[in-house]
């Protein structure tokens, strides 16, 4: 069944392909071949795979359970604060509270998970922005 | 004698103080992600190219540093197989087989001694057939043109389709998937905008390190969840037992062959280390005959795939560096990150910039010595890693990747489209996708999409020119073959099978 929506969904994609390559006109062109030739034939090669695949799908033996599934959307909604926080409030304070909560989800305690990720956070910029000199932002909230 | 002397210029690279630091640290972090169970060599690299890129390392040392991160992740692999039955990465599944066993009857010690020695002589052997066997390779392959090219990109395609995961035709989606993905952006040929969207981050294209952390560590991160809530291994005690002398006699012939065989599929496009490992594992077993203890702890069985996975390692450098063919998924991160760094692989990498190429070749050398003499005393330490809690590793690994993706643009963009391609990656993965042949095909497309319009342009549109000469047409052939071999084997399989059940 999962395969079988996937390959939908694959489909979808390999006709909008197809049909936005069609569209790709140049007023000229110095080749013979222009830029829709290959996102036309991948198109094709996709449409035609995904038919296959929803006519012979696997069967998946793993269950996927809700609880797995809050579980994966507590994640990524972590991933997606850290993204969005980590302009806004700098690497330093980003990272303690996002690493806060990875640090929970696995299993560690409030005040270790706070104090590890202060420690990371801490370490972190130290380390990426003195020692590395890399691009770590430090925060449009303190004026970065 | 010439090759001796570009070796020798290759080791003036390779032992500079900076390289030799960035070899050691490359193989020791490769060793750890190796050894932590579901990391693995293209995690391992995927999380260190961005800061590599980022740190305006000279393309020499960035490519000797992550090269040392994959063939230390390839030693690493064993370390949790053997003492927890869990592999670190696809290529240790069959070390689990017989290693295990040994951990659990106290000869943890002599197993990870045992396949420290066999990973260094598999490495060591296939370094040797890659200083022989890449100049002659070079040679014919700068007689390439954009036709044989294109003709040589499909057969790795192919091979891909057949040799990798379960399912065929979800390798080719896969591909096709990871090509689709270089097409977006400015046509180099008419500078028409493809698939853009109208957002000016994606003008120059998918940004690969973005894909490849996307899919690689991100997907990871969800699939920690699963294993951390599943329940993990139980970590097996080291034992002061070590790898004998006998042991080594036993098992000499065993690692010379596993050794052939792992390079000579590490050069094939689109197999890896797992393979190799499966394969030698299986040629092991039928060469011992009744006489084995194959999957109860025999040392043959150990060794094999360990010193085959190691000599793959190597092997798929060979197409990489040769033909800018990436041999695995591995190689394909490795492929971009030359590319990232204005290194385009190929033949002529061998004239043009010696300094990479013989550089890389000399670091490995160094690379494993170091690897050999850091596994043997040091292992104790990568065991007590094995059993750092994942509360204080996920965290690091977030970082890291954030880190990373962002430090190339300082964009936030990247970030927010890493996490979607991470979601993606983890989508594929639970459907069974390997994520290799969506890497090669991204790697693989914009190679591929130039190559056959030079090609067309030459011929004015003539098709005929992909099939043409003697080169073109056996790597067609060689296509169909890889093709339609393995189904028309499964079906005389299939038909003997119920032959024998009617009969029966």
């Amino acid at each position: 069944m999962a395969d079988r929506c996937f390959s939908l969904a694959l489909m979808v994609l390999a006709v909008a392909l197809g049909g936005a390559a069609w569209q790709l006109d140049v007023p000229f062109q110095y080749e013979p071949v222009g830029p829709k030739a290959i996102p036309l034939i991948l198109a094709v090669l996709l449409l035609g795979t995904a038919l296959w695949l929803a006519i012979r799908p696997d069967r998946l033996k793993e269950a996927y359970g809700r609880s797995l599934f809050v579980r994966h959307v507590v994640v990524v909604l972590c991933l997606l604060v850290y993204a969005w926080s980590f302009e806004l409030l700098g690497f330093v304070l980003s990272t303690w509270l996002v690493g806060t909560l990875f640090a929970r989800l696995f299993g560690l305690d409030w005040g270790r998970a706070l104090v590890y990720s202060a420690a990371l956070g801490g370490v972190g910029h130290l380390v990426m922005s003195g020692l590395l000199e890399l691009n770590v932002p430090v925060g449009t909230v303190f004026g970065g | 004698m010439d090759v001796l002397s570009t070796l020798a210029s290759g080791f003036a690279v390779a032992l500079t103080p900076m390289n030799l630091g960035l070899v050691l640290a490359g193989c020791f972090f490769g060793t750890l992600m190796g050894a932590l169970p579901g990391i693995g060599p293209i995690n391992g690299i995927a999380i260190l190219l961005p800061l590599a890129y980022s740190m305006g390392l000279e393309p020499a040392s960035a490519i000797i540093l992550l090269a040392g991160v994959y063939y230390g992740a390839e030693y690493g692999g064993r370390i949790s197989s053997i003492l927890l039955n869990v592999p670190g990465d696809a290529g240790a599944i069959m070390t689990t087989l017989d290693g295990h066993p040994m951990a659990k009857r106290g000869e943890g010690g002599r197993a990870l001694a045992l396949s420290a020695v066999s990973s260094f002589a598999g490495s060591m052997g296939a370094l040797i057939l890659l200083v022989i066997f890449t100049p002659l390779l070079t040679r014919l392959a700068v007689t390439f043109g954009p036709a044989e090219f294109v003709a040589l990109m499909v057969f790795a395609l192919c091979c891909l389709a057949s040799m990798v995961g379960s399912r065929p035709v979800k390798t080719v989606i896969g591909a096709l998937i990871g090509l689709a993905m270089a097409t977006v952006g400015v046509d180099s040929g008419t500078g028409v905008l493809r698939f853009t969207f109208g957002l000016t981050s994606l003008f120059d294209g998918i940004d690969f390190l973005v894909v490849v952390i996307g899919m690689f560590a991100i997907s990871e991160i969800l699939l920690l969840v699963e294993h951390h809530y599943g329940g993990g291994g139980r970590l097996e005690k080291v034992s002061k037992s070590f790898v004998k002398a006998a042991d080594l006699v036993q098992v000499r012939w065993t690692v010379l062959r596993s050794t052939l065989v792992g390079f000579v599929i590490g050069v094939l496009p689109g197999t890896g280390a797992s393979v190799a490992s499966a394969v030698a594992y299986g040629t092991e077993k039928r060469m011992a005959g009744e006489n084995n203890e194959f999957g109860n702890g025999d040392v043959r069985g150990l060794a094999a795939p360990e010193a085959a996975n190691n000599s793959a390692a190597v092997g798929s450098m060979v197409p990489m560096l040769t033909l800018g063919i990436p041999g695995s998924g591995t190689t394909a991160i490795l492929l971009g990150a030359l590319l990232l760094f204005d290194v385009t692989p190929g033949p002529l990498l061998f004239s043009q910039k010696p300094d990479i190429a013989w550089g890389l070749i000399a670091s490995m050398f160094v690379g494993n010595i170091a690897l050999l003499v850091m596994n043997l005393p040091l292992v104790g330490i990568f065991v007590r890693m094995l059993s750092v809690r994942q509360a204080y590793l996920v965290p690091v690994i977030v970082m890291l990747t954030f880190v990373g993706i962002y430090s190339i643009h300082g964009a936030s963009f990247d970030l927010f489209f890493m996490i979607l391609l991470g979601v993606f990656g983890f989508l594929l993965r639970k459907l069974g996708f390997s994520l290799a042949p969506v890497i090669l095909g991204l790697v693989l497309g914009e190679v591929l999409e130039d190559n056959l319009r030079r090609a067309l342009s030459i011929s004015a549109g003539d098709w005929g020119i992909l099939f043409n000469n003697g080169v073109t047409l056996t790597l067609w052939t060689l296509s169909a073959m890889v093709l339609v071999l393995p189904l028309v084997m499964k079906r005389r399989r299939a038909l003997r099978q119920k032959q024998a059940a009617a009969e029966a």
